[in-house]
């Protein structure tokens, strides 16, 4: 039961900046993830928040306690490792038992809070194997057991399921999320997989070359990206991005390419204003915002031609050439068409996002 | 359904009804074209080990069952298994045994402990290359050379150490050599400055393999540094202290140079181990028969504790090499 506040923190390795003042506030019982591509500088705080890394400048507070100069073992946390980091000369009752002995817990008290760590894994059979015998998944959850036996005050998660194949990892997110809600404990998650971000945080940190680029819920990050960054790094399949420029005609303002032409709503054009856009700007659009229909009578505002359709079961994606610029729908799945057919494309304006092409921000 | 559940998880996964399987290897895959030209490369090596190792061995077994003679012209005598019964009843046979157990104890339990503290010490340091060199030049001298290098520092007119320790009140008189005690220190001393730094270097390369993720998990887990090298770092080095222990303990009982030299066995043979006792029994009294009995039990010995050795560190050997890799 902890809050964890992270206030101007630097980390420097020799000359390299790993991490640029980041401040986070991690609320009591919360969810947060550290989401970002490798080298942003999400392993480096989380190593800080354990104490395995020093903190160049700035201070951590675990609650009300500054932790700066406090070793990892007197702070109070539990870590799963990204390649588990399971003591091999040990069973996974020992294992599991280990963080309890520090304790100086007495016997019978380790046995069954062992037992019922192994209990909510379902890893109960397996106590008396070495980490050898076990599988990547076992191995798994038997480094979450060793986080789980005792009541720490923050878990720290570093990329726990990256190393699970595709389907065991969409199993371990459900599971986790379950049991970080069951709990009850500050959990501090670091991934490169939006995915885990998405579905498991209660708030999301996105972070890029160590610079915090965005805080919010999952929804707040996926509706509203402050940049190109974030918008291109969160949903699966990627932001379509395309270069446009403003086009002012009497009172209808619009975005203008050599392929489309998109009249702005009246709460779109007050934005633009607000932020004094002019010019040169970047558009984004999700797949799902976007609309497809093959054949040349599609009824459509834009002209495209197919690139390539990739079916996935239920829905297919549509990867469609308009002049020099490439955008990825998504849709239901209907017939397939060929590369180089042509077909017609629309988007949902209201959800389009805009960008400053120099800076990246986001205007709307 | 429930007794999958253990090796194959999650369980809802393997849960699955009907999975198609095939329960026959096509034959392809057991045909691979056997590569005889392997054998014919490897013979070259194979013979000359043979001729260096095993042709020796082979004259040793012949010498042992046999009374060699010397003279020229002679022919030697079937002693069948006399030069081993008679080893029984030979003292000096024994009490050779038990200096070697006991010199060899000596030397590798100091070893090993000095290593070990030197590698942690040097472990991850700034000076670790330079003092990792200096380290190896005792290892680089030819074991007599160290042997010369200690008797004279030995020495009670002119050695440094003798001085010393007259110095520091520790030696009431006489010389070290010379004393039954001290010689066995003193011997040991040797070894012990020409091959630490030797378990050090194996132990180092060890250390730099230790799972950093493992200590870390250990330290969150509420290990202080001194816990973390016990439980940790030490069960991850075994591999490499097994190999240490195995090369330092078969030198122990084949080197004889430095003790020849140094004290030639004595005082009263205080420091004679039985490899020194079958360096007199063959080359001193020249009874070559009897001495290649003597060598044959050691060498018996030294591959039974060999056997053994390897057999206690195994367990943890093995689980640490394969649950390295993942």
């Amino acid at each position: 039961m902890a809050t964890v506040t992270i206030t101007d923190v630097w980390k420097y390795y020799g000359k390299t900046m790993a991490v640029k003042d980041l401040n986070i506030d991690v609320r009591d019982n919360e969810f947060l993830c550290l989401l970002g591509p490798s080298g942003c500088g999400k392993s480096s705080t989380l190593r800080m928040i354990a104490g395995l890394e020093f903190i160049s400048s700035g201070d951590i507070y675990f609650g009300d306690v500054r932790v700066n100069d406090v070793p990892p073992k007197d702070r109070d946390i539990a870590m799963v490792f990204e390649n588990y980091a399971l003591y091999p000369h040990k069973t996974v009752f020992e294992n599991l038992a280990n963080p309890l002995k520090f304790q100086k817990m007495n016997r019978a008290d380790i046995t069954e809070r062992v037992e019922w760590a192994a209990e909510m894994l379902q890893i109960s059979e397996l106590l008396q194997r070495k980490p050898v015998e076990l599988s990547g998944g076992q191995k798994q959850r038997t480094a979450i057991g060793r986080a789980i036996v005792r009541e720490p005050k923050v878990f720290l998660f570093d990329e726990p399921i990256a190393h699970l194949d595709a389907k065991l990892r969409s199993h371990m997110r459900g599971e986790l999320k379950h049991l970080q809600r069951r709990l009850e404990t500050t959990t501090i998650y670091v991934t490169h997989d939006q995915l885990e971000g998405m579905t498991m945080a209660d708030r999301i940190a996105v972070m890029h070359e160590g610079v915090l680029q965005q805080l919010g819920t999952p929804g707040d990050i996926y509706n509203h990206p402050v940049n190109e960054f974030v918008a291109g790094f969160v949903g699966e399949p990627p932001m379509n991005f395309l270069d446009c420029r403003i086009e002012r005609v009497g009172d209808s303002v619009s975005l203008v390419n050599d392929n489309i032409k998109l009249v702005l709503g009246g709460d779109q054009v007050r934005r633009l204003e607000e932020k004094s856009a002019a010019g040169e700007v970047r558009l984004g659009i999700r797949p799902d915002d976007l609309s497809v229909e093959m054949g040349r009578d599609h009824g459509f505002a834009i002209d495209a031609k197919i690139f390539v359709t990739e079916p996935l079961g239920g829905d297919m994606l549509v990867d469609a050439e308009l002049g020099k610029d490439r955008v990825t729908v998504k849709r239901k799945i209907a017939e397939m068409g060929q590369p180089g057919e042509p077909c017609g494309i629309s988007l949902n304006i209201e959800k389009l996002h805009v960008f400053d092409r120099e800076s990246g921000e986001a205007i709307f | 359904m429930a007794v999958n559940t253990i090796d194959s998880e999650p369980p809802e996964l393997s849960a699955y009804r009907g999975v198609r399987r095939i329960d026959h290897t096509p034959h392809i895959f057991n045909n691979q074209p056997a590569r005889y030209y392997l054998m014919w490369l490897l013979l070259p090596a194979i013979l000359l080990l043979a001729a260096i190792s095993l042709y020796p061995f082979v004259w040793l077994i012949y010498m042992s069952l046999h009374e060699v003679q010397l003279a020229p012209g002679k022919s030697d005598l079937w002693a069948g298994i006399d030069n081993f019964t008679r080893l029984f009843s030979d003292k000096s046979f024994a009490r050779g045994w038990v200096t070697l157990f006991k010199y060899s104890a000596l030397c590798l339990s100091v070893e090993i402990t000095l290593g070990v503290l030197v590698a942690v010490i040097l472990n991850n340091s700034r000076l670790e290359k330079l003092f990792i060199t200096i380290f190896l030049m005792p290892m680089m001298m030819a074991p007599v050379v160290a042997g010369f290098l200690y008797m004279f520092l030995y020495n009670g007119t002119f050695g440094w150490y003798f001085w010393l320790l007259r110095s520091l009140g520790v030696l009431d008189g006489g010389s070290i050599l010379g004393n039954k005690t001290w010689a066995m220190a003193g011997v040991v001393a040797t070894d012990v400055w020409q091959w630490t730094p030797l378990i050090a270097l194996i132990t180092l390369a060890g250390l730099k393999r230790v799972p950093q993720e493992q200590l870390e998990a250990n330290m969150v887990d509420g290990a202080g540094p001194l816990r973390n090298f016990f439980s940790v770092a030490l069960p991850n080095l075994y591999p490499f202290l097994l190999i240490a222990i195995l090369l330092r303990f078969m030198d122990n009982f084949r080197f004889i140079d430095t003790i020849l030299i140094m004290t030639g066995g004595g005082p009263a043979n205080a420091t004679k181990i039985l490899p020194t006792y079958l360096f007199d029994v063959s080359f001193k009294f020249f009874e070559l028969g009897r001495g290649a009995a003597i060598a044959f039990t050691l060498l018996l010995l030294t591959i039974l504790l060999g056997l053994a050795l390897t057999k206690i560190f195994e367990d943890p050997t093995r689980k640490i090499k394969t649950s390295g890799t993942e």
